[in-house]
């Protein structure tokens, strides 16, 4: 296994990055599922018209055939289209809430575990409340205010009030432990002011956590929006994953056998949550020495 | 168990739930318009209930929330109807109490997800910590990718792949609903029985996805506890490997893991819920659904804020529970 | 270079006379012991070919930087080098049986019941969560000691009292003990089943000067009792001046000398033991610290020849070829040097 990767000259991260993922499968096989996701949503479009994602373009309720790869529901919109055109729209309220997630995340973490004493107890509190909180229901209330009328991305920064806790929880536990170390402490007898500190020496040591955090948080957020979707809450008009499973269900498609148009979002779904956590459990492989494999 | 520990827990307990009325409270009044006002005053046009209460019930909501009443009187007069558990009355079922719409579906829900994230939680736990045990048999081996797959998906994404196999294409089980359809609810066996097997799929999409989560959480703590200096000891004591297993690792391990259970049960409730709509199961996360669908604002907030009592009583029991397994933190907070 | 020279003081009065190894019956012996760690950059040689005997009743201590190979030896001898390490070759031969081929279940019941180990940090060595008793009890029933309810609590006691403590402490949980106790606890489980050989590997490392005399004083007076015999593991010389018979001094995953204790400390034969000695602070006279220059060779890759010789202030052409033997360069005293050569021919045992 080693052998072909030392034979070449080690130029760059370019040529050891192959090495590198093979040295952790699950992160490589991660990646490779989220871009197989996300060339879809790139490339798809170049083959398929949007307006087949409209009402009534098609003849509703038609199986998969080789003009409607994918079939058609019952209003007449073709699935493929709409697989096509709704997967990034859930992975932009992903991206959107992960980096929410995060940014807030780091903040309150860095405050908390760095800082101590009030500002530790105010945010670790507030965060563990947060969390003992069922997201969803709260984001039911929030939605259902809106009456209806909610954009992908208003949607995304809603799903994001409920993507920070983790973030928080994890970055300042992290925080508390590298604190203690003695660059650290070195770092503050020298005279180094906290800021200088925190980005200097903290942040560089936090990479693997805040990379798994925000996994976690686009998870999150993905899981979130999908819920709150197919509780009909999500953007009417797009045809987002969760809406889809929304008005599948609406159509008492299970009943009807209408299967492809419950089941090509699920495996859509299953493809990007698989890869999320394929890329979180390498994350965990690179921080934690110790579950990686033996060979 | 010393009081101040008690006490502690019991105060977190009543903030979170007072920190939730208060959200519940202070959302609708963002928006300019008051949602509930409005939802009313729509209902009485459709004329679909009897319009001449419903005026009546509007009159009596002004009175007490209405605009003219100073903020603080209006909160007031919310945390005590709260206390009391007096959510008003439904707006699209006028004039059903939405605390009686609310009492009727809990029962469902509190089995269906307490009985599956138990068996959920025991099974993944052993599972996980059988992976990380080097000596477990090979075959548990096997059965990890599969397992840890379905713990990917959504809930309720399961259990509409659960349907579609099991209940539509082979008809092992009913499709859906609590009971079948024309019984009615009462405590005959005969009912019972059909609750029973009417539970069987929502409870395994549960049970499958959440699995996965616990036994990896559990793994991981196995592998941090096998570098542990007693289980070094252990060994070198001679003990049987099962005992070790038992006692010394999976003791500990078992810790920080009811640890995580207390902070994932508003993600096992949102999860239930949306099963319950998949299923059609007569449980609270159906009541949601329905009132979701025609905005019906009281019952929605009064189911949110009952949630979160619900899980601060759960939490606050795995709380008083922990200092029984963990002979460590009797006496201070962690 | 001068030699400075320690002042000892007299020995405690634990064993009478040192009596010399050869004395006494050999209890264990170990030959050529090869453990390897297997790295992605190749195997790191922590053993690297040790061999010593060790009599009944005898304390051997074992004395050496960290990654030396001492902590290496002592989980070789308990069969616990857990992946990526590995018993590459040799023989651990405890009274007649070699340890190294038995099956699992045997090797098993040799833990606590024939060899015992007194694990370092006491801080951690304690289930945290199972009262002290239980954890002396488990081992009996895993190892058949068959006792009824009256008798096991007697022995407990007895137990606990043996090594100084109270017979409360039996219910006890370790978090509600001192490091003193809970180190104490740990040496009682481990003279629990009457073993032949104890291994303390670094018993006091996280102990006050004043409980270190006090742990060092109940092992010694716990391994005459029973008459085991104690490899004590650790890098504190001054503790090994106090407390063994021999002293075996480990470099770079090999032994570099083994000789009675006090002939180390008069005399030291090989050179790192002299620097060693040397490194130690004087009560006599003031000076600067001395330390010992350069870095512990790399286990991937040791040096070729004799693994000291790059820092060996003595080396010379044939010590960066030929590797040298441990053998006897004066009477009952091993050493693996070069220097000797020329007196080991008139030398015979």
């Amino acid at each position: 296994m080693v052998a072909t990767a030392e034979a070449q000259p080690a130029t760059g991260w370019f040529l050891r990055a192959p090495r590198a993922l093979r040295a952790y499968p699950m992160l490589a096989v991660g990646l490779v599922l989220l871009l197989a996701v996300a060339l879809m949503s790139v490339i798809g479009p170049l083959f398929v018209e949007k307006e087949r994602v409209n009402v009534g373009y098609a003849i509703p309720d038609q199986r998969p055939s080789r003009e409607y790869l994918l079939g058609t529901d019952t209003v007449g919109r073709q699935m493929l289209a709409i697989i096509i055109y709704g997967t990034p729209l859930t992975l932009k309220i992903g991206l959107i809430s992960g980096a929410i997630g995060l940014s807030v995340g780091m903040i309150f973490g860095l405050v908390s575990g760095y800082y101590g004493g009030f500002w530790d107890h105010l945010l670790r509190g507030a965060a563990d409340a947060f969390l003992t909180v069922p997201g969803l229901l709260v984001l039911v209330v929030i939605a259902t205010t809106f009456h209806g009328g909610i954009s992908v991305t208003t949607q995304a920064l809603v799903v994001s009030a409920l993507a920070w806790m983790y973030p928080t929880r994890t970055i300042r536990s992290q925080v508390l432990s590298i604190r203690e170390r003695s660059y650290v402490q070195l770092a503050r007898f020298s005279g180094m002011n906290g800021f200088e500190i925190i980005v200097r020496e903290i942040i560089p040591n936090l990479l693997p956590y805040l990379a798994a955090s925000f996994v976690g948080a686009v998870s999150a957020g993905i899981l979130a929006s999908i819920g709150l979707e197919a509780l009909g809450l999500g953007p009417q008009n797009e045809p987002t994953l969760g809406m889809t499973i929304y008005w599948s269900m609406y159509y008492t498609s299970i009943l009807r056998n209408l299967w492809w148009w419950w089941a090509p979002p699920i495996v859509v779904i299953v493809v990007i949550f698989t890869g999320l956590f394929l890329i979180s459990a390498g994350l965990d492989q690179v921080a934690n020495p110790r579950l990686r494999n033996r060979t | 168990m010393p009081l101040r520990y008690l006490l502690q827990r019991v105060g977190a307990f009543f903030l979170i739930v007072w920190a939730a009325a208060t959200i519940n409270f202070a959302v609708p009044r963002l928006s300019s318009v008051d949602p509930v006002r409005e939802q009313m005053m729509q209902s009485v046009a459709i004329g679909g209930s009897s319009a001449q209460s419903m005026d009546e019930v509007i009159k009596s909501y002004e009175k007490r929330f209405g605009l003219d009443q100073p903020l603080w009187k209006q909160y007031a007069r919310y945390i005590w109807d709260m206390a009391r558990f007096d959510f008003g009355v439904s707006i699209t079922r006028f004039p059903t109490r939405v605390s009686a719409m609310i009492f009727d579906a809990l029962p469902w829900t509190l089995v269906l997800v307490t009985v599956s994230t138990l068996i959920a939680f025991v099974l993944g736990s052993l599972f996980g910590a059988l992976l990380a045990w080097p000596r477990a048999p090979k075959f548990i081996h096997v059965l990890a990718p599969p397992l840890l797959t379905f713990s990917a998906i959504p809930y309720y994404l399961l259990g509409l792949t659960l349907i579609y196999l099991f209940a539509f294409t082979w008809r092992f089980f009913p499709l859906g609903g609590g009971y079948d359809i024309g019984s009615s609810p009462g405590w005959s066996l005969d009912f019972i029985g059909q609750a029973v097997r009417h539970s069987i799929l929502p409870a395994l999409s549960i049970v499958l996805a959440s699995m996965g989560f616990w036994a990896l959480g559990m793994r991981a703590m196995m592998v941090t506890v096998q570098g542990e200096d007693y289980v070094t000891l252990a060994e070198a004591k001679g003990l049987k490997s099962r005992r070790i297993f038992l006692r010394y690792a999976l003791r500990n391990a078992i810790l920080p893991q009811t640890t995580a259970l207390a902070l994932a049960l508003g993600h096992v409730a949102s999860g239930a819920v949306l099963v319950e709509v998949v299923f059609g199961y007569p449980g609270v996360g159906s009541l949601l659904y329905s009132s979701i669908r025609t905005f019906d604002y009281t019952v929605i907030y009064g189911l949110t804020f009952l949630v979160i009592v619900a899980i601060g009583v759960a939490t606050l029991i795995l709380d008083l529970l922990l200092p029984k397994l963990d002979p460590r933190i009797t006496y201070h907070r962690r | 270079m001068t030699d400075t020279r320690i002042d000892l003081g007299p020995l405690p009065t634990a064993t009478p006379t040192a009596r010399p190894a050869g004395d006494r019956e050999t209890i264990l012996e170990i030959r050529d012991l090869h453990v390897y760690y297997h790295t992605s950059r190749g195997p790191a040689k922590a053993v690297n070919g040790v061999s010593f005997s060790l009599a009944r009743g005898e304390v051997l201590g074992l004395v050496g930087e960290s990654g030396s190979g001492k902590s290496t030896i002592a989980l070789s001898l308990l069969r616990m080098i857990k992946v990526p390490g590995r018993i590459e070759q040799g023989e651990v031969v405890l009274d007649g049986r070699d340890l190294l081929s038995l099956p699992e279940e045997a090797m098993r019941l040799v833990r606590l019941g024939e060899i015992a180990m007194v694990a370092q940090g006491a801080m951690n060595s304690l289930n945290p969560v199972m009262r002290i008793r239980d954890q002396i009890v488990d081992s009996w029933k895993d190892h058949d000691a068959g006792m009824n309810r009256g008798e096991t609590e007697d022995r407990i006691a007895d137990l606990l009292r043996w090594v100084g403590l109270r017979p409360e402490v039996a219910r006890m949980y370790p978090h509600e003990l001192s490091g003193g106790m809970k180190q104490r606890a740990v040496i009682a489980i481990a003279i629990s089943l009457r073993p032949k050989v104890i291994i303390a590997d670094e018993p006091t490392s996280a102990l006050d000067v004043v409980v270190q005399r006090q742990i060092m004083a109940t092992l010694r007076r716990v391994q005459e009792d029973l008459g085991a015999a104690v490899i004590l593991i650790g890098h504190d010389m001054g503790l090994m001046a106090q407390s063994v018979d021999r002293l075996g001094v480990m470099y770079a995953g090999e032994l570099a000398e083994l000789s009675p204790v006090r002939d180390i400390f008069k005399d030291p034969l090989h050179p790192y033991s002299k620097l060693l000695i040397a490194s130690l602070p004087s009560l006599d006279h003031k000076g600067k610290l001395r330390g010992i220059p350069g870095l512990p060779p790399s286990l991937l890759n040791p040096p070729a020849g004799c693994p000291f010789h790059p820092r060996c202030p003595y080396v010379m052409d044939r010590c960066r070829v030929e590797a040298p033997p441990l053998e006897p360069k004066r009477p009952n005293r091993l050493a693996a040097c070069h220097l000797y050569e020329e007196e080991a021919i008139g030398v015979r045992r």
